[in-house]
Formats: C-alpha cells, structure tokens, sequence
C-alpha cells in the first residue's frame, strides 16, 4: 500500500502520544491507589462501589447510635444499682423496726434515718444524665420527675415516653425507662376498714382495724366478716356471704356468742379489729375491703417513717405496718429488678447487633477494596510495559525520520 | 533539423513543467489539504511528412489532480463523526466529573445529611447537633441549588458555542460559494483549477467539522452542499446562513434554522446531526435537561418526604413542625411547571397549573398538553411519546366542564379558563421536575425549631386493674382540629374509659373532675393494630392486653417532650425507604442510579470516541495513500526528469550539430 510521508509521520507521532497517554493513565491510577475513580471508568463497578460505600457509612452510624445506647443504659442500670442497695438499707432498717423490744427512742431513730433514705432516693430518681436531662421523667427531661407535694406525698411530672434509637435497620432500642413504669403504681397490701351499720342503737364503736396475716386476709376477701351482737354482752361473727360463723381467736374456735370485752381483741382471718362502747343487742359491724392501693416508691417508705414515728400506734398496728412495709418493699425490689433485665437484655442484644454490623461492615469493605482498589502488581507491570512500548516507538520514530531518499541524491 | 530541434524543444518543455509539478508537490509534502498533482505527457500530433507519419515530440496534455472523490467522502463523514464524538465525549467527562466527584457531588451531602439527622435524633435534647443537622440541611439545599446553577451555566455556555458555531458554519458556506464560482469560472476555460479545488475541498472538510453535510457535485465541478434532511448550505454560489432562532413552544430554548439570501428562515428541526454542533446539540438537548429533571426529582423527593414527616412533628418550644424544606406545590413553583406556547389563542387567561400529589410516581420527563378542539386534548410523555390511554388509562383525552382535572404520574394538572373552554391548537409544555433543585430552600433556621418530637403523648391511668397496655401515640393529620383550634394543646385532651373487657368509652378530659362523653360504647376490637379513635381526631392510639372495668388512658398534648424522637425517627427511616421511581428507590439510590447512568453515557461516548478515532485514521490513511506525497516518490521522480531533460537539451545539442555541419558544408 502507497504510504504518503505525512502519513507516515502522522502515524508515528500517534503512537508517541497514545503510549504518552497510557503511561500517565496508569501513573494516575498508581498513585491515587484506585482503579475506578469516576463511574465512568467503569460503568459495571460503579453501582456497586456506591452502594457498597453507602452501606459501610450506614453501619458506622448505626455503631455511633449503638454506642450512644449502652451508655445511655449503663447510666440507667448504675443509677437503678445505686436505688436498690439504698431500698436494701430500707428493708435492713424495716426489719429493725420489728423488733418489739424496741423503745420509743429507738423507733425515732430508725424514723429518722428512713426520712433521710427517702430524701437520698428522691435525689437517685431526679438524676440528670449527660445532657443534663432528667433520666426517668420520660419525654419531659427538663421537669424532674418526683417533687413534693405541699400536702403531702409526691407527685409524678414526668411521662410514660421512651427514647428510641435506631441500631440497624427496623430495629430501634428503647434507652430509658420512664419514672412511671419503675416508681409508681407498685401494689401495696390490701386493707380493710371498719363500718357501723346506720341502724346501730347502743355507742359501740369498732376501730383499728389491722391485716395479722396478709396470706388469710388476701384468702379471706372479698369476702367480708359481720359482727352481729347477740346481746349487750355477747357477739358472733360470721360470713357476710353466707351467714356462717367464722373460726377465730386463739384457740380457733368458731365465734358464735362469744363474750364482749370492751377493747378487746377480736381476731379472725387474718384481721384484727377492736370494740369498744357500750353496744345493744342487734347492733352490726361489717369490714369492708379497701380498693387495691398503689402508691409510690418514695410514698411508701415516708409513710413508714412517718408511721414508726406515731407514738399513739399499738403494738398490733405497729406489727401491720411493718408487715406492710415490708410487702411493699418487695414489690418495689420487683419491679426494679424486671426493668433492670430488661435492660440486660437490651444490652445484650445491642452487643449481637453491634457484633453482625461488624461482620457485615468487614465484607462490605473486603469486597469493595477488590472492585475499586488498584492491583499493585498487575498496574506496575503495565506501567512497565507502556514504557517499554513508548520508548521503542520514540526511538522507531527517530529510526524511520532518518531513511529518505533526498538523503542519497547529493 | 527543425523538426529535431522542435522535437528537442517539447521535451525540454515538457520535462521543465514535469519538473515543476514535482517541485510542487515536494514542497506541499506537509500540506493536509494538498492532492499530489502529475503532468500527463502525451505526444504531440504527428506530421505526414512524405508518405508517413513523423512524431513531433511530446507535449503536457493537463496537470491531473490525483485523488478519489470516494475516499475524500468517506474521510469527510469520519471527520463528521469523530468531531461529534470527541465534543461530546468531552461534556460527558465534564458532566461524570461534576455528578460523582466526592466533593462535588451530592452524594456526599446526602450521606452527611442523614448521619447527622441520626446523631440529632439520638440526642433530642441537645441543641448543638441540633444545630449540626440545620447546617447539613441547608448544606444540602445549597448544594442542589449550585449543582443546577452549574448546569445551567454549562447550557449558557452551550447554546453561546453553538450560536459561535453556527457563526463559522455560515462563514464557510458562504467561501465554499464564492470558491464555486470561482472554479465554475476556472472550468470553463477547459482545464481543472486544481488549487482550487483542493482550497474548496479543505473548507468542505472544515465545513464537515462543525456538521455533518451531503456533498452533490454538480456540472462545472460545482457543488452542492446540504445538512441532514436536505436542507441546502451551499447551492452553486448561492449560500445560506445558520442562525439561531428562539423556540416557540419554549422561548428560552434555542433552535437552529437556516437563513436563504432572500431572507426566508426555516428550522432545522432534527436534521443536525454529527460535527462538532451534533456533539453541542446531543448534550444540551439530551443530557443536560434529564439531568437538570433527574437533579430537580431528587430534590423534590427529599423535600417531600422531610415535609410530610416534619409536619406531624413538635418541636422543642412545643409546637407543631410545618415544612422543613420548601413546599413542593408552592405557588412559585407550580407556575414554573407550565410553560404556555406563544400562539395560544387569545386571551392568553388559560390555566394549567401541575401539583405534585405523589412524589413516589414522578418520572424525569417533561410533558406536551396539546388542545385538538374546546374540550379535547392530547397529553404525551416526551421521554417515550406515549400520549393518553397508552400512557395511563385514566387519560381519555376528553374533558369535562371546567374547571377540571387531569391525573398522571403522580402530577395532578387543574385545567381552568375564566374565559371559556380551551380552544383547539392551545399548546402547554410542563416541566415537572426541572426547577425544583433551584427552588429548594431549608425553612427552619433555629435549633429549637426542629420538630422531632411527636405532638401527642399517653398515659396509664394509675388504678388500672387489668393488664391492657397503650401505645405512645401517632399523629396522622395535624391539620385537624385536635391541633388547630388552640396551638400548643389538643382539642379537646382525651380520656379513654373501659366500661368492660370489651367496650370503652371516649371522653373529653379539658376538665378531669368532669369529663364529658364523646363516644359511647365502643367495641374493643381484640386483635392489635385497632383503631380505638376515629380518623378526624388526627392522631391514633393502640391498645393491647386486657382491660378491666373502670381502667383508663390518657391522651395529652407533649408539652415539654423534650427527650422525644418519635417523629425524628420517622425521618430517619426515610433514608432506607424507597420514595422514589414507583417505590423502587430510595433518594439516595435515585440519585446513584442517574450518576451511574451519566457514568455508562460517558464510558459509551469515551468508547464511540475511540472507535470514530480509529475509523478516521483509517480514512485519512487510505485517502492520503492515493492523494498524499511521498518524498521519495517524488525524488525519484526528479532524477527522472531530469535525465530527461539533460537528453532533451542534448537533442537539441544534436540538432545544432547538424545545423552547423550543414552550415559548413554549404559553406564549403
């Protein structure tokens, strides 16, 4: 084929400039380390190496969120730590207070230190977190969650609200626990009252009324006793529900006619209750049993104190209340303990999270490195191989400039 | 001897003027547009001198231009191609570079954006990331706005090269014309005006650069020169002008037309194609506009879903979210979807307003509404050219009494008039997505002013018995009266009372020691989810569990919520949500697909470059085989002739010789 001797040149200086171009294309990619720098380097890596890069993004934030939930819980969990060992001086204390050999002094001792507890649990369920919002007033951390109220007792300001925090995809950790569900509504022991019946002709009056044995009471109810005077000196007892007598005093007999005592114990059933007065014949007193009671956590125990520190109690009151107290502690105690497990749970479950995230976050980059990275070894033996191929052309060039035949016609 | 010597003589010549040809091409070796030219020798007539013929010498009968009109065509349509090719190619990498550059890019804001969305929502409270987010937000907002600033920009400098062009476009036309004038002239004195010929076929090459052209030849080595579809550039020395003329279905869109001597303009239409204005053309018309509309959905996805979350949000002043970003139907907006053709019929009062009902259904078209009569349209989705029930079964072409309305693709077109009907040969363009990405703005500027809280919170009621339990509560509409009637309350707060397991009843709780009864005896519905309160409440609850006589719940404003995320995490979840392309799409993966495609447009157009490339060489190779110089050729050809002039001038040597013999002995 007739080659023109422009052509020729031009051919030459093309293959100087296209082995230029590579060597400086593999120079680029050798020193920014990747193979693929814009999608249009490689159309088929590039969906890939987004996606792959998004999904590393987005196990990195969902770790920070998972690091931001365990420290949040671990607070929750030290500071629960903190109340239950101060509830556990309370019981100490409680049991203390039982002893019947106890002097007035003394209750008014262990009175006081209980009033301290309750000021040293209301400061452990105000605390403040890292932001220095409230930790159990649910979504209103800028209100403390227990307050006094001027008439006595507590008040709840806070809400039911959780805190969020998203760990992975669709699946969100509760952080906190509202005040709500941990302090207040703890179930108390039941009660019952005393109550005259409006048609009662003589002045007896029945008073103290005192749970001895909260295992009969609870079998007893709802059920309720009526003590009906027989005579101005004698009463019986029997089953609202049916009208049998009922089995009482020590020894257990059935409490038909039995002999009235002004002020004396009446006992049955696990409830002790007292006369006093001068009834007639006919006159009727039925218990009735008190509406289930919640109360507080902080409630509870000042209504301890307070109760301990009443001097006009009898001994049986006293024995009620402490046996109360002593109740109501454990259903406090319960209801921390199931939150503190939940809690555990959470966190164990956010470590199995954190732990897969990982795994995923390892291939992720595993297999991105191999789509976008570079192979050292492959691009310098290229880059070899284009120097090589521009040098012979250089040098090709120069060979064939030299050969014309203007070079022998002299 | 005078024959001799004239025999002598022509040779002489004739070796002079080979020589010079020679020499011609020898010193043009370099010149591109130059064809190797030869003198064709032929011998003169002869004489009958006594009986027979004698020769009389030789003679150049023409310089002949060697070259193939074939390969010139082919060289010139691979310069055609290459040129659109290499213009092209060189906006895509420009376009590849600005979409998927990691500091350039959106991706890179978009990440950033929900990462710090999440670190906020972690942290409610926290007033400095917070702050963080606002500032990605914004960042975000501006981005978009600078991305469809660039590519405006780059459309500017586009349709600015193209006027460039079409400028030199003319300016060649109009020195091809006067070249054929010049070689019809030339022609007609009976010889080829090589010279000209190769200066007309150079600016036919360059011609060729800029667009790719049909090249007629004519009698009189003239030429006639037309575009695409036919349209004439170049008719004997007749040219036209290329000018650009606006658009009339767009005025701000610019079209080419050809401008004849006599001053009539006709558009070119789809008849550019190739050169260096089908490179120009190719990207503004069909990069440029998809990525400004791909750009704009995105933006308008992101505003979007933000909004709708937001808006059921309360912040940490307590009230209620509102937009976090520009409103997608805002009254701007909506007026800068449709653009009306100039020639609509009088009064120009016709109204096509497009709303956005349904981000998730957009497509990245633009949109035709063409009026047939009063009440009859055509409506055609420019991107397939899918027109009324092929396009959506709902578009029957025919409309009711205005105002009305017409559906598609998640846009809903409120037609109206307030003078009439439309009228047959109204025309509108509707740009859905086109603006967007310029006109998206953060709206919350202050920390406290986020709403990622929820407006509504429950309580358990303290007696409760039975083991039922409520959910924190959700908020479906806070444009209802529950929220509107007083701000910063719910109206009225609610109580929900069981007055069995089975049935409860709703109060209004604006007074605890009285409520009053909303609704009566309502069945508790046993299976979870239940709708335990009306729809027009605006908010929803569920409860679970058992309930017992006499339990209640409590439904209250979130007044001081401020350790809540319920509507941040709803925000949150929108990244991983597909709200985009028929819920095929998350915003990011959006945005990543329409990077993606530019990165496969840029690949094909670097890989069409290469192979134009390849092809064009191997044209010019092939014409410059035939037409090109070769030195050595042509050094052997000098030594050739001038051997033969050396034994031409030695005949004439011979031929003097002779004279003077006779001379001498005539002379004796």
């Amino acid at each position: 084929m007739r080659v023109s001797t422009h052509q020729a040149f031009l051919t030459g200086l093309q293959g100087l400039l296209d082995g230029q171009s590579n060597v400086t294309r593999l120079q680029e990619q050798i020193a920014t380390g990747k193979r693929v720098d814009t999608p249009g380097d490689d159309p088929i890596a590039a969906p890939q190496i987004i996606a792959l890069n998004r999904q590393i993004e987005l196990i990195d934030q969902y770790n920070k969120n998972a690091d931001t939930a365990i420290n949040r819980l671990q607070l929750e969990e030290s500071t629960l730590g903190s109340i239950e060992n101060t509830l556990q001086r309370v019981r100490e204390l409680t049991v203390q207070a039982g002893d019947g050999a106890l002097d007035l002094l003394s209750r008014k001792a262990i009175s006081t230190e209980l009033q301290q507890r309750v000021e040293e649990l209301l400061g452990l369920v105000n605390t403040r977190g890292v932001d220095n919002e409230y930790l159990f007033s649910g979504y209103q951390a800028d209100t403390p969650p227990f307050a006094r109220n001027a008439s006595g007792g507590f008040n709840y300001q806070g809400d039911e609200g959780q805190l969020f925090l998203p760990i992975a995809t669709d699946l969100n950790v509760a952080v906190n626990d509202s005040g709500k569900a941990l302090f207040v509504d703890i179930p108390i022991p039941n009660n019952f009252t005393l109550q005259a019946a409006p048609g009662n002709g003589g002045t007896g009056v029945a008073q103290n009324p005192v749970v001895t044995n909260q295992a009969a009471y609870d079998a007893f109810s709802p059920d309720t006793a009526v003590i009906t005077f027989t005579s101005a000196t004698t009463y019986s007892v029997t089953r609202a529900s049916d009208g049998v007598p009922i089995n009482g005093g020590s020894p257990p007999q059935p409490l038909t006619n039995i002999a009235y005592t002004p002020g004396g114990d009446i006992t049955f059933e696990g409830m002790h209750l007292q006369v006093s007065g001068t009834p007639v014949a006919g006159d009727i007193f039925t218990t009735v049993n008190a509406v289930p009671q919640k109360l507080d956590m902080l409630a509870i125990v000042e209504q301890l104190a307070q109760g301990l520190d009443d001097s006009s109690a009898s001994s049986v009151q006293r024995d009620g209340l402490i046996s109360d107290a002593l109740l109501s502690l454990d259903n406090v105690m319960a209801s921390i303990t199931q939150t503190t497990a939940h809690i555990g749970s959470r966190l164990n479950s956010i470590e199995n999270v954190q732990q897969s995230n990982e795994e995923i976050k390892l291939i992720s980059q595993n297999t991105l490195s191999k789509v976008q990275d570079l192979d050292y070894t492959e691009a310098i033996s290229l880059l070899t191989q284009s120097s090589f191929v521009l040098q012979a052309a250089q040098q090709s060039y120069v060979a064939i400039s030299n050969l014309s035949l203007f070079n022998f016609i002299r | 001897m005078t024959e001799l010597l004239n025999i002598g003589l022509s040779g002489l010549n004739s070796s002079r003027i080979a020589l010079s040809v020679t020499g011609q091409n020898v010193t043009n070796v370099n010149n591109e547009g130059y064809t190797r030219q030869s003198a064709e020798l032929v011998t003169r007539n002869p004489e009958f001198t006594g009986g027979f013929y004698l020769g009389t010498g030789v003679e150049v009968e023409t310089v002949r231009r060697i070259t193939s009109e074939f390969l010139i065509a082919g060289a010139r349509s691979d310069t055609s191609v290459f040129a659109g090719a290499e213009t092209f190619s060189t906006l895509m990498d420009q376009l590849d570079q600005l979409f998927s550059d990691a500091n350039s890019g959106l991706a890179g804001n978009l990440s950033s954006f929900f990462s710090s969305l999440q670190t906020a929502v972690d942290d409610p409270a926290s007033i400095e990331a917070r702050q963080v987010f606002l500032s990605s937000a914004e960042g975000l907002a501006q981005k978009f706005n600078s991305l469809h600033t660039q590519l405006q920009g780059l459309q500017r400098d586009i349709n600015l090269q193209v006027d460039a062009v079409a400028g030199q476009v003319s300016a060649y036309t109009r020195e091809i014309a006067g070249l054929n004038q010049q070689i019809g002239i030339a022609t007609n004195t009976g010889s080829n005006p090589n010279d000209l010929l190769d200066k007309r076929d150079q600016a036919l090459r360059d011609l060729a650069e800029l667009v790719s052209i049909n090249v007629i030849p004519t009698d009189n080595n003239g030429v006639t020169v037309s575009i695409g579809n036919g349209q004439p550039l170049v008719v004997g020395s007749e040219s036209f002008e290329l000018i650009t003329i606006a658009n009339p279905n767009n005025p701000a869109v610019r079209d080419l037309a050809i401008r004849s001597s006599a001053g009539s303009i006709s558009p070119v239409g789809s008849g550019i194609s190739g050169g260096m204005l089908g490179g120009l053309i190719g990207i503004k018309e069909g990069v440029i506009n998809n990525a400004l509309n791909n750009l704009g959905r995105v933006a308008l996805g992101v505003s979007g879903a933000m909004n709708e979350a937001h808006n059921l949000g309360m912040d940490l002043e307590g009230n209620l979210g509102g937009d976090l970003f520009t409103d997608i139907n805002n009254a701007t907006s909506v007026s800068n979807r449709t653009i009306a053709n100039g020639n609509n019929s009088v009064p120009q009062d016709q109204v096509v307003s497009v709303l956005i009902s349904d981000v998730n259904q957009l497509s990245t078209s633009d949109y035709r509404l063409d009026f047939t009569a009063a009440n009859t349209y055509v409506l055609t989705r420019i991107s397939d050219g899918l027109s009324n029930t092929a396009l959506d079964p709902s578009l029957t072409g025919v409309l009711g009494a205005l105002p009305a309305t017409v559906t598609v693709d998640g846009l809903t077109l409120n037609l109206d008039r307030p003078s009439g009907a439309f009228s047959a040969g109204d025309r509108f363009l509707i740009q859905p997505t086109r603006a967007f990405a310029d006109e998206i703005n953060t709206q919350v500027s202050r920390a406290q002013e986020l709403a990622l809280a929820s407006p509504v919170r429950t309580i358990t009621g303290s007696n409760n018995t039975g083991t039922a339990s409520i959910s924190s509560g959700q908020v479906t509409d806070t444009g209802s009266a529950s929220f509107t009637t007083a701000p910063g309350q719910l109206s009225p707060p609610v109580l929900i009372r069981f007055t069995s397991s089975t049935s409860y009843e709703v109060l209004d709780n604006s007074n605890p020691s009285s409520p009053t009864v909303l609704l009566a005896a309502q069945p508790y519905p046993p299976v979870s989810p239940n709708g335990i309160l009306p729809a027009s409440y605006g908010y929803q609850v569920d409860i679970s569990g058992t309930p017992a006589t006499g339990d209640s719940f409590n439904i209250n404003y979130n007044s001081g919520g401020v350790l809540d995320n319920r509507s941040g995490l709803a925000m949150v979840a929108i990244q991983s949500t597909d709200t985009l392309g028929g819920g095929k799409m998350t915003l990011e993966s959006a945005y990543g697909v329409f990077t993606q495609e530019v990165g496969t447009r840029t690949s094909t157009a670097r890989n069409n470059l290469e192979a134009s490339k390849a092809l064009l060489e191997q044209s010019q190779s092939m014409l410059q085989s035939v037409a090109g110089v070769n030195l050595d050729e042509e050094a052997a050809r000098l030594v050739e002739f001038e051997q033969a002039y050396n034994a031409s001038a030695q005949v004439i040597n011979v031929a003097r010789t002779i004279f003077d013999t006779l001379l001498s002995a005539v002379r004796g």
